[in-house]
């Protein structure tokens, strides 16, 4: 039987038929016990039928759902414990009948089904006990239950407990011990409920934030009985209404965990053989690695890492660099040396030993996968690297038009005015040689300022692309239209200088060699890009191929992690296209 | 005429100073950077104030804020900007509020004694002395947009492009090489084909610039 629904991994296998054979047959015994029972309640005149009825239809949804879940989770242990205790309420129920060697078995088992309960709840969601502590907690629940349990038939009053086990008729007795159940009762189960929220305090995973909802109406629910009963001995509240609501809260147990099996907190597992099938299929039809491994341990959190023994660090399947595990992980090796590692949720495999098998199983995949990831990382960090010298670049060139600008460019003016001065004065031959000097400082600075232009243009620097962009359109010989967003914002430096360098080489560009009548330039911020436009009504022809400057704004654009275009069939016009990734 | 000057640096500020001295200024007070200036020219209520762009604290457009301001403050100060660049945008942000007593030259024109002291006066007087390079830039951008500016032959351009940048009708000739009276009529050709509407010669000049120069 094909589960395509749960997950491709999982195909049939003959291991799981059996098991689902089992879990069919003990399913139908757990049928035909109730249905045994109700006869029983039936026939002995039980009052009221109803109720009792109830109860045991109770344990059998608790079987139901346990047998789900240990279908769903074949190797864990949570299924057959929920099934245990739907069990423990059928034995209990058979307490409610009038055939002898049934009530006895009820008499004993009678506070059983709580229990189990606690064993559950502290065994969640693996079925294993994790800490001495929850194992002591589930030994003093069992004491409680079973051990505190026994007063009650063998000096109980013959009239209301089954009499063969009687020994003596003590009244004294069983209401000092059943007090003493009572209130060790409730502290056991007090400190199973602080256990259980110091457990799933914090699991915001997701994948664990289904299970921790299960818990916590678990715990509830435990806490609810032992709570319940107290109240309603104190307020002398009617029995029947105590028992309505203790029922209506215990039955909703099993469909939070049916619940939880649904929403996915038990993903349904396959088994490591079921892994190396996966293996074995054609590449392109099966899911990625990751994923398999996930449905292997039933952890959907499940991160697969590669290791770069060259640079001693890992990364994910793209290639970026992530942290180094931080929670439970198996390490991947092949030949001894290590490729990756498998991260899991420890909460949710209960044995390492499944998570390093499965690594074991997938090794050479995963050494393929890493060879990727391994090339990506390369290309990441050289796209890096060229975003750096690209922003060392720019960081240069506006270090230089400054310098130039406060230094070199301020002493000229200042020969230019003291020639200027000298020129003023009255001594005529003095005059026409200062003049020469004067003439001669003036060129130079003009001649500086288109170099300091070239270099970083100061609108640019004062205010930004949009502004500069405005004043390289306001001085085309040729009609520009400009269209811009509104408003100056901060792009970074070398996004800014890309963008302009771009928009100057498009214009210039048409202006020397399309023979353009009009030119257009658009400006956009869309999506964290910028995006830009040159586009002109010439003989078009252009290309990034013929070299020249449109290859160093490609160069340079493509370093920031942009991408750029040129449109130019012959006599349909020019179009530069750039689009560099920047936040606002 | 009582001038402010603002300069940042030292031996170019004493160089303005002795230079509008020599000119016939008379400098009130000086400033090193942008508060400062702000500060003098309320406390001295100069004619005129003459201030770099880049100036401390920011070492950005502090100048042209500054002077912004003070204009601001007390509209009848003429102010006087100089910087290393001319921006179209900061012309049309200078000439915003008010055009009449403007000036904005790039800072080696003050080389030019005799022509700097002229548009120095020019400004004071209530004229608008712009550089030849940011006239340009807004002839260029004005022509997209007023349609009565691309209608101008190429003389009658030459012809406003000087005025704007506050040249009399004297020297527009000696810089064209025509005579006065050729530029006179130039001028009001000009003038008629802008539906200006006759009236003093430098107010109409004025109005030329920002009606047809200014966004």
């Amino acid at each position: 039987m094909r589960t395509p629904a749960v997950s491709p991994v999982i195909a049939w296998s003959p291991g799981r038929a059996s098991l689902q054979l089992a879990l069919l047959l003990l399913g139908l015994a757990a049928v035909a016990l109730t249905g045994l029972e109700i006869a029983l309640f039936v026939t002995g005149n039980v009052e009221p039928v109803w109720a009792v009825a109830v109860y045991a239809l109770v344990g059998l949804l608790y079987v139901g759902a346990g047998l789900l879940a240990w279908w769903r989770r074949p190797r864990g242990r949570i299924g057959a414990l929920l099934a245990a205790c739907g069990f423990s309420v059928l034995v209990a129920s058979l307490g409610n009948t009038s055939v002898v060697p049934l009530t006895v078995a009820g008499a004993v088992t009678a506070e059983l089904p709580i229990g189990v309960l606690l064993h559950l709840l502290l065994a969640f969601p693996t079925g294993r006990l994790p800490d001495r502590r929850s194992r002591v907690l589930v030994g003093a629940g069992y004491l409680v239950t079973m051990g505190l349990q026994t007063p009650q038939y063998l000096f109980g009053d013959p009239a209301s407990v089954p009499g063969v086990l009687i020994v003596a008729n003590r009244p004294d007795v069983v209401e000092l011990l059943m007090t003493v159940q009572r209130y060790a009762g409730f502290v056991v189960i007090v400190s199973a409920a602080l256990t259980m929220i110091s457990r799933w305090r914090g699991a915001v995973r997701p994948g664990r934030r289904v299970l921790a909802a299960v818990s916590a109406y678990g715990t509830f629910t435990i806490l609810f009985l032992t709570v319940s009963a107290i109240i309603a001995r104190a307020t002398g509240l009617d029995p029947l209404v105590l028992f309505e609501a203790q029922m209506l809260v215990v039955a909703g147990v099993p469909f939070a965990f049916v619940a939880g099996v649904l929403r996915g907190g038990f993903a349904r597992t396959a088994t490591v053989d079921e892994l190396a099938d996966w293996l074995g299929t054609a590449e392109g039809a099966r899911p990625a690695l990751r994923d398999a491994i996930a449905a292997t341990l039933g952890d959907p959190s499940v991160e697969l890492l590669f290791w770069l023994g060259d640079q001693r660090r890992y990364v994910d399947a793209a290639g970026d660099a992530v942290a180094p595990p931080g929670r439970a992980s198996a390490e991947v090796d092949v030949r001894g040396e290590r490729v990756g590692a498998i991260v899991y949720d420890a909460g949710l495999v209960d044995d390492p030993s499944i998570a390093y098998a499965a690594g074991r199983v997938v090794a050479l995949a995963v050494e393929r996968e890493r060879l990727t990831a391994q090339l990506l990382a390369g290309r990441a960090a050289l796209r890096e690297s060229r975003a750096r010298i690209v922003a060392a670049g720019d960081q240069e060139r506006r270090r230089i038009a400054r310098d130039l600008h406060d230094g070199l460019q301020a002493h000229l003016v200042l020969l230019a005015l003291h020639a200027g001065r000298m020129a003023a004065g009255p001594d005529h031959a003095v005059a026409e040689q200062a003049t020469q000097v004067r003439t001669a400082a003036e060129l130079a600075i003009a001649e500086l300022r288109r170099l300091v232009h070239g270099i970083l243009p100061a609108l640019l620097q004062q205010r930004g692309l949009y502004a500069a962009v405005e004043e390289l359109v306001d001085r085309m010989p040729i009609p520009t239209r400009l269209d811009r967003p509104d408003g100056d914002p901060t792009l970074p430096g070398a996004v800014e200088s890309a963008g302009y360098f771009t928009v100057a080489e498009g214009l210039a560009n048409a202006v020397k060699h399309a023979g353009a009548r009009e030119l257009r330039v658009r400006l956009a911020h869309v999506g964290g890009r910028l995006e830009i436009e040159v586009r002109d009504d010439g003989i078009g022809g252009a290309s990034i191929a013929a070299g020249g400057g449109l290859r160093g704004i490609v160069d340079r654009v493509e370093a920031l992690g942009g991408c750029c275009r040129v449109d130019s069939a012959p006599g349909a016009g020019t179009c530069l296209w750039a689009e560099l990734p920047c936040e606002l | 005429m009582r001038v402010v000057i603002g300069e940042d640096e030292t031996l170019l500020r004493q160089g303005l100073v002795l230079l509008l001295e020599d000119g016939g200024f008379d400098v009130v007070g000086v400033a090193g950077d942008a508060d400062t200036l702000v500060r003098v020219a309320a406390s001295t209520a100069p004619d005129l104030v003459l201030t770099d762009v880049r100036m401390p604290p920011g070492h950005a457009e502090d100048g042209l804020h500054a002077a912004i301001a003070i204009r601001a403050a007390r509209p009848e100060t003429t102010i006087m900007v100089l910087s290393q660049y001319v921006h179209r945008q900061y012309a049309d942000e200078l000439l915003a509020a008010r055009a009449a007593g403007v000036g904005y030259l790039l800072k080696q024109r003050v080389a030019d004694v005799a022509v700097f002291c002229r548009d120095i006066r020019t400004v004071a007087q209530g004229g608008t002395v712009l550089d030849p390079e940011v006239v340009a830039a807004m002839l260029s951008r004005a022509r997209t947009t007023h349609d009565a500016l691309a209608g101008l032959t190429p003389r009658q351009t030459d012809v406003f492009s000087l005025v704007a940048e506050g040249r009399s009708n004297a020297a527009i000739a000696r810089k064209l090489g025509i005579s006065t009276k050729a530029v006179v009529g130039h001028v009001s050709h000009v003038y008629d084909h802008l539906g200006l509407t006759p009236g003093e010669d430098d107010h109409r000049r004025v109005l030329a610039v920002i009606r047809y120069l200014t966004p």
